[in-house]
């Protein structure tokens, strides 16, 4: 379970500072599939970056399973993006010198040392070819990224997310860049994998036609949550629909009770 | 273990990671050329220098030589301490002499010399030097630059059979006046037998090259060619300075010239005179007396104690002077070394150049590299991992050039003469002049210790530059890195 207490983030423009988390607090539940929507500069890929404690707040608290991990020192910090947690970027962020495969197997490079990887190599390996294949890349485990399309690029780091088991996915923007039909294609898939594999995902997007397969949407605007009266958890799967000007209150999709 | 991967895939992908490996190449290899032909020069030269003098020189300045006589002042030696370190010892004279001779006479076209020709006659100052050739053979340097192939084994000054009827031939014997006939010998009746001629035995001499020939270039073919003034059985005549009395005064001999001395140092070749030392001795009137003892020792490392061992037994400093090679020559290869130094100095700035480039590469190359950065980030990597990313690039691309540079400078060292020659034909000037260094070809010396030194100090400079772009990256903060375009 993720909690974030009143988190402030402030950046510095040229001589201004912009405020883009205000006092924020989220709770996520385990093995839920959370998806935030918002318009541009709501602060929602700042709230990920921080959850994913690829940034500091500069007020507030965030815990894992009740441990702090915004102040945790950088070692420990790696090891928890490296074992704990994984990312998927609009823009994929593969290694363009990299094959898929070896793209995959990066996490477990990553985080183990030159004189064991030669007993882990192996297993690396195979864990790596499973999740591609698990993503429908098995045939595609020698090719370069830019030998692959934006669909496949994004499995491949779908692949590289979640091969080392992490209980978190952080999605930022996942369907970005690419077509509709490719971006229903991968929400299915993460869906697919949360239902799976179990593992948590906190999905940001601005594409409101994807998060239906989510278990909740949150709406941030101006840093917050948006304070919706209804919960989001009482809006029966399927309902959800963006919410505008005539709508009053919101409607919210929910799964059904677990 | 993402680390090496890395490495190895910029080396092998980046075109600039190229343009840095030649930089650190042509420094390289630069570098072990210079070096070795720099070494080349410096090693036959101080093989000359020490050729021709001894491992330890004992010597007067008294040109009345030694106050003992070469029996004993060889005994002394070999009764101290230091005896036991040396392996042979001869005595010498070295004085100051002129030289007077005829050059020989020009050839005709059919190839036969024109002895009624007229032929210059040179005087000029030479270093006369009266030594015994195997005892002076035995300490070494002196034999092996003989000209003629057969006295190389067996030093002496004896003329060959062509020498000697070259000399018989420009120094035919004199007519003898008829023998009075015995009273009362019949007429018509040959005379009773006559004594034989007296041999004639002139004295031997081994001249230096440059003194009997001089080089020029054949208009012909472009060739460096000898021009010999002296040949084997040609006659030198000798004026010196004879001490064996009170007062000084003159001794002169004609010596017949047996063979040249080339040592290919134009100090020796065209100033060094050999003689025979005893015939020396007679003629200037100081017989078993000369003014240096050679000494060759078994261990040159025992140089130091040997020579301070002799000088506590001839303890007059100015009548007997006890030096090493070394300090004899000392001003000329301290010189060298300086010179080596500094070169090397200079040519390491190229290196230093190239570590520049590195650094403006890597630069980009980490700029470029910025989302990358900010993936291995957000995947767990940590800044000092990133840092190793960097500065392993660095030590790879110096490796990988340093490689490059040292086959690259060994392949042209080992070839370096048929590059000149090739040089040479397309410039159409003699890049490395014969005429100038008396050297036949350009001499080199590849020391692997140097070849090592200079590789690590290359692969040094490229880690150390790579240094400032790797903390660069391992700074970079992975949010604003992952948003850089």
């Amino acid at each position: 379970m993720i909690v974030a207490e009143n988190l402030f983030k402030t950046y510095k423009r040229h001589a201004e500072k912009v405020t883009v988390l205000n006092g924020l607090d989220l709770e996520v539940e385990t093995g839920e599939f959370l998806s935030i929507v918002g318009s541009s500069g709501s602060g929602k890929s700042t709230l990920l970056h921080l959850l994913g404690t690829l940034d500091k707040p500069d007020e507030g608290t965030i815990s894992l399973n009740g441990q702090r991990i915004d102040n945790l020192p950088g070692r420990e910090r790696d090891r928890l993006r490296n074992e704990t947690f994984g990312f998927i970027f609009q823009f994929y962020h593969l290694l363009p010198e990299l094959s898929t495969l070896e793209n995959v197997m990066m996490p477990a490079m990553v985080g183990t040392g030159i004189r064991s990887w030669f007993g882990r190599r192996s297993e690396a390996r195979r864990r790596a070819t499973e999740m591609l294949e698990r993503v429908g890349l098995g045939h595609r485990l020698k090719h370069k990224p830019r030998e692959l399309s934006g669909g496949e690029m994004q499995r491949t780091a779908i692949a590289r997310a979640l091969v080392a088991r992490p209980r978190v996915l952080f999605a930022d923007e996942p369907t970005g860049n690419l077509d509709v039909r490719a971006g229903i294609d991968i929400v299915r898939l993460l869906r697919d994998l949360n239902h799976d594999e179990g593992v948590t995902i906190i999905m940001v997007t601005h594409n409101l036609e994807l998060v239906s397969s989510t278990d909740r949407v949150l709406r941030m605007n101006c840093g917050k949550i948006v304070d919706d009266p209804l919960s989001p958890r009482s809006v029966p799967a399927g309902l959800w629909s963006p919410p505008n000007e005539f709508d009053h209150p919101p409607r919210l999709h929910q799964r059904e009770a677990v | 273990m993402y680390k090496l991967l890395l490495c190895w895939r910029y080396l092998r992908t980046r075109f600039l990671a190229v343009v840095c490996v030649v930089s650190v190449m042509l420094g390289v290899a630069t570098l072990v050329v210079v070096n070795s032909v720099m070494s080349g020069f410096s090693t036959k030269l101080k093989d000359r220098l020490h050729g021709l003098l001894s491992d330890i020189v004992v010597e007067t300045p008294n040109m009345n030589g030694f106050p003992y006589t070469d029996d004993e002042m060889m005994r002394r030696i070999a009764a101290s301490p230091a005896g036991e370190h040396i392996k042979a010892m001869t005595p010498t004279i070295e004085v100051v002499a002129m030289i007077n001779f005829e050059t020989a006479p020009p050839k005709g076209k059919d190839g036969t010399y024109l002895m009624l020709a007229d032929r210059q006659k040179v005087t000029r100052p030479a270093h006369l030097i009266g030594i015994d050739p195997k005892g002076r053979a035995a300490i070494g340097g002196f034999a092996h630059h003989l000209k003629q192939p057969a006295r190389r084994d067996d030093p002496s000054f004896a003329l060959t059979p062509d020498a000697r009827a070259w000399f018989d031939l420009q120094n035919p014997a004199l007519p003898r006046l008829p023998q009075p006939v015995p009273d009362g010998w019949p007429l018509g009746v040959p005379p009773p037998d006559e004594p034989p001629d007296e041999p004639r035995d002139p004295a031997g001499m081994i001249i230096g090259f440059a003194i009997a020939s001089y080089r020029e270039i054949d208009p012909a073919n472009g060739q460096a060619v000898d021009k010999y003034m002296l040949h084997p059985g040609d006659t030198v005549n000798v004026l010196t300075i004879g001490t064996g009395r009170e007062e000084i005064r003159p001794v002169y001999a004609p010596f017949v010239v047996a063979d040249y001395i080339q040592t290919e140092m134009a100090e020796y070749d065209s100033n060094y005179v050999f003689v025979p030392l005893k015939y020396l001795q007679t003629l200037r009137g100081t017989p078993d007396r000369s003014t240096h003892i050679q000494i060759k020792l078994k261990d040159f490392s025992k140089a130091k104690f040997v020579t301070s061992e002799l000088k506590k037994i001839f303890n007059d400093s100015y009548t007997f002077q006890v030096n090493t090679w070394e300090q004899k020559q000392g001003s000329l290869l301290a010189a060298i070394d300086i010179e080596r130094g500094i070169l090397n100095l200079l040519l390491f700035m190229i290196i230093g150049v190239a570590g520049f480039s590195i650094l403006a590469i890597f630069s980009m190359i980490v700029v470029e590299k910025t989302r990358d950065i900010g993936i291995l980030k957000s995947l767990g990597a940590s800044n000092q991992g990133v840092m190793m990313i960097f500065l392993g690039y660095g030590l790879l691309l110096g490796v990988v050039g340093s490689g490059l540079g040292t086959a690259l400078g060994l392949a042209i060292t080992f070839n370096i003469n048929e590059i000149e020659g090739w040089l040479s034909r397309i410039t159409g000037t003699a890049i490395f002049d014969r005429t100038v260094y008396y050297f036949d070809s350009i001499p080199t010396h590849v020391d692997p210790a140097n070849v090592v030194l200079l590789n690590m100090g290359a692969i040094s400079i490229a880690t150390v530059f790579s240094v400032l772009p790797a903390l660069r990256a391992a700074m970079l903060h992975p949010v604003r890195a992952l948003r850089f375009e």
